[in-house]
């Protein structure tokens, strides 16, 4: 799951998940859901498996992000994807849909008190995106 | 963590250095008293404190009157680090690399532009490219890119862009210096050549309005102002080029911290040695993203001033010329007297505007001072002020850059609709334009500071005079 959290200037989201994969998830599903985007529009359908290998799963969770912030700004969707993270590895694969006239507010995931935590069999961080 | 806040006097609030061991110099605010409870409550007192605490901060970290919660740093913050044994951070100027504002005037007076305006305003709209993403008004080699990387405003007086003569209303002339950029990355440049010249999103605009008060005769008349006078404003910055290379450099900064073996009180402060390796690229690399912010304001002024001049003939032949142009989200070496020694500093302003008197300054401003700009929001003033030498001894030089944010965006959304208030503003005479009108609650007026407060307090301080109030006519909301 994931909510908005009250963030004067930018946009933060509270995430927590069973699973490290679901917590990316739900990052991803929560940014998008933050950017108002209507996917409506256009039909052409693009995929891409998306790997990404870092130091921290942090960084790992920041690069993932503003990779799909870098599609959004290239006018590319993200509709679904599967996720698969191993050892500091993340493998997506995606689906995007090609939309004309894309408005996104988001710019970039920043670090701004970042710290994925486990706890109780829970994975839980916060967001804040630069607006 | 509750934080001890001892009141200097009626606007100064300081957190004392010995309140934590961690903290390196004491942590001072400017603000109006009614504002400090809102202050602590966001985190912006917290997130000062925490550039207290960072390694080579001079005198104290300083936050400005239209200060709210970032990332890492606090917006309106400014922080200044000895070039020898300080940091430079990245989070100590933000993603938008040279966000900055500028001012043009014309000759034209309202009165012989109102029923113009909506005619005005919809063709700039469509004539300036706007929102995220790819959008440009020129196209580059690599090779012409990569000069305007170096160059800054230079590339633009070589391609007829600005005189020489207007070059010097700009900010350190419009180019910061670049040894290289080998650390640019091919994203970057990628996404950089096909945004030059386009306004972004978010709070970036281009605003018609008009001076509806001067408050310095002697100063307005130096400057060609005169009352209901047509002025522009043009808020942008680096757009995708700054923001890559922010985030290629945060990440990096991730591992080198610890290399040099900093202890950060949160990762959104990631700093490396000023003089490092990696603090010399980052330095670099900034730097060309700031020359493109230069470029890419001047572009968009360039195209508003042909746009103005299609209506020329209805209205009477334009004159269109730069007051000023300042970046707010930068860091800069500067020379400041601290404890009657010069000293070498890196000033980092993040949502504050450099702010030389004239004895810093040469050329064009040197007998005035430089132009501070200070924008509102949509429906209410913005102030053009001039910096005074107080701002050297209390702020590095520096001062306000906005009114500031006062609510969430989501709240600001929850008060009003984005289609309710551009029918408000329609009724108070504030034509707007925009691609997202569920956006546009975003920046509501309301969702900011009481900008006249925030100019007070920086004229009550003494860090700048004010010699011009102007009211939007005509908003393209990015």
């Amino acid at each position: 799951m994931f909510k908005e959290i009250e963030h004067t200037a930018d946009l933060g989201i509270y995430i927590e998940s069973c699973s490290l994969e679901g917590l990316f998830y739900d990052a991803t599903i929560g940014m998008l859901q933050m950017t108002n985007i209507d996917f409506s529009k256009g039909n052409e359908l693009i995929t891409e498996n998306i790997k990404i290998i870092s130091f921290d799963y942090e960084t790992l969770l920041i690069d993932w992000l503003n990779e799909i912030i870098y599609k959004l700004n290239n006018h590319l969707y993200l509709l679904n994807f599967k996720i698969k993270i191993d050892n500091l590895t993340l493998m997506n694969y995606c689906w995007f849909k090609k939309i004309p006239d894309i408005f996104c507010n988001i710019k970039s995931a920043t670090y701004n008190n970042l710290n994925i935590i486990s706890e109780n069999r829970l994975y839980k961080c916060t967001l804040i995106f630069d607006m | 963590m509750n934080i001890p806040i001892a009141q200097v006097n009626d606007y100064i609030f300081e957190i004392p250095k010995d309140f934590s061991k961690k903290m390196k110099v004491p942590a001072r605010f400017y603000a109006h008293p009614s504002q400090i409870n809102l202050l602590i409550n966001d985190g912006t007192i917290n997130q000062l404190f925490n550039v207290a605490t960072l390694p080579g901060i001079v005198k104290f970290a300083l936050a400005m009157p239209d200060m709210h919660q970032g990332y890492g740093f606090p917006i309106g913050g400014v922080a200044a680090f000895d070039y020898k044994d300080g940091v430079i951070s990245p989070g100590g100027v933000g993603y938008d690399i040279n966000c900055g504002i500028r001012l043009s005037t014309t000759n034209w007076k309202t009165e012989e532009v109102k029923r113009f305006l909506p005619e005005i305003i919809t063709k700039l709209h469509n004539d300036i490219p706007i929102g995220a993403g790819k959008g440009s008004l020129i196209k580059t080699t690599k090779n012409e890119f990569e000069r305007i990387l170096t160059e800054g405003i230079n590339w633009a007086v070589d391609e007829g862009y600005i005189s020489k003569i207007e070059q010097e209303h700009i900010e350190d002339r419009g180019q910061l210096p670049v040894e290289n950029l080998s650390k640019v990355s091919e994203r970057a440049i990628e996404r950089g050549s096909t945004e030059i010249g386009s306004l972004g999103s978010g709070n970036h605009f281009v605003e018609i309005g008009y001076i509806d008060k001067i408050y310095s005769v002697r100063i307005a008349e130096q400057l060609n102002l005169f009352e209901n006078q047509v002025v522009v404003w043009v808020h942008t910055g680096s757009r995708g080029f700054g923001h890559q290379i922010c985030a290629d450099f945060v990440k990096e900064f991730q591992l080198a911290t610890k290399k040099y073996g900093i202890e950060l009180p949160e990762r959104g402060l990631a700093c490396v040695p000023f003089l490092s390796k990696e603090g010399q690229e980052y330095y670099h690399s900034m730097n060309s993203a700031a020359n493109f912010a230069f470029v890419n304001r001047q572009l968009l002024s360039h195209k508003i001033e042909k746009t103005l001049n299609i209506f020329s003939k209805k209205i009477k032949p334009l004159k269109f010329n730069l007051l000023y142009d300042v970046a707010h989200n930068i860091a800069k070496l500067e020379t400041h007297i601290i404890e009657n020694r010069k000293r070498k500093l890196v000033v980092h302003r993040k949502g504050a505007t450099r702010a030389f008197p004239s004895t810093m300054l040469q050329g064009r401003f040197a007998s005035i001072g430089q132009p501070v700009l200070v924008p509102g929001s949509m429906g209410t003033a913005s102030y053009l002020l001039i910096a005074k030498p107080q701002a050297m001894e209390l702020a590095f030089g520096s001062c306000c850059h906005g009114a500031g944010r006062l609510l969430s965006r989501s709240q600001a959304k929850k008060n009003i609709s984005g289609a309710n208030l551009k029918k408000t503003l329609e009724n108070k005479g504030i034509i707007i334009e925009t691609k997202s009108i569920s956006e546009l609650a975003e920046e509501s007026p309301d969702a900011y500071k009481d900008i006249h407060q925030v100019v007070n307090v920086v004229e009550a301080l003494d860090i700048a005079q004010p010699v011009a109030r102007t009211r939007p006519l005509g908003v393209i909301k990015g």
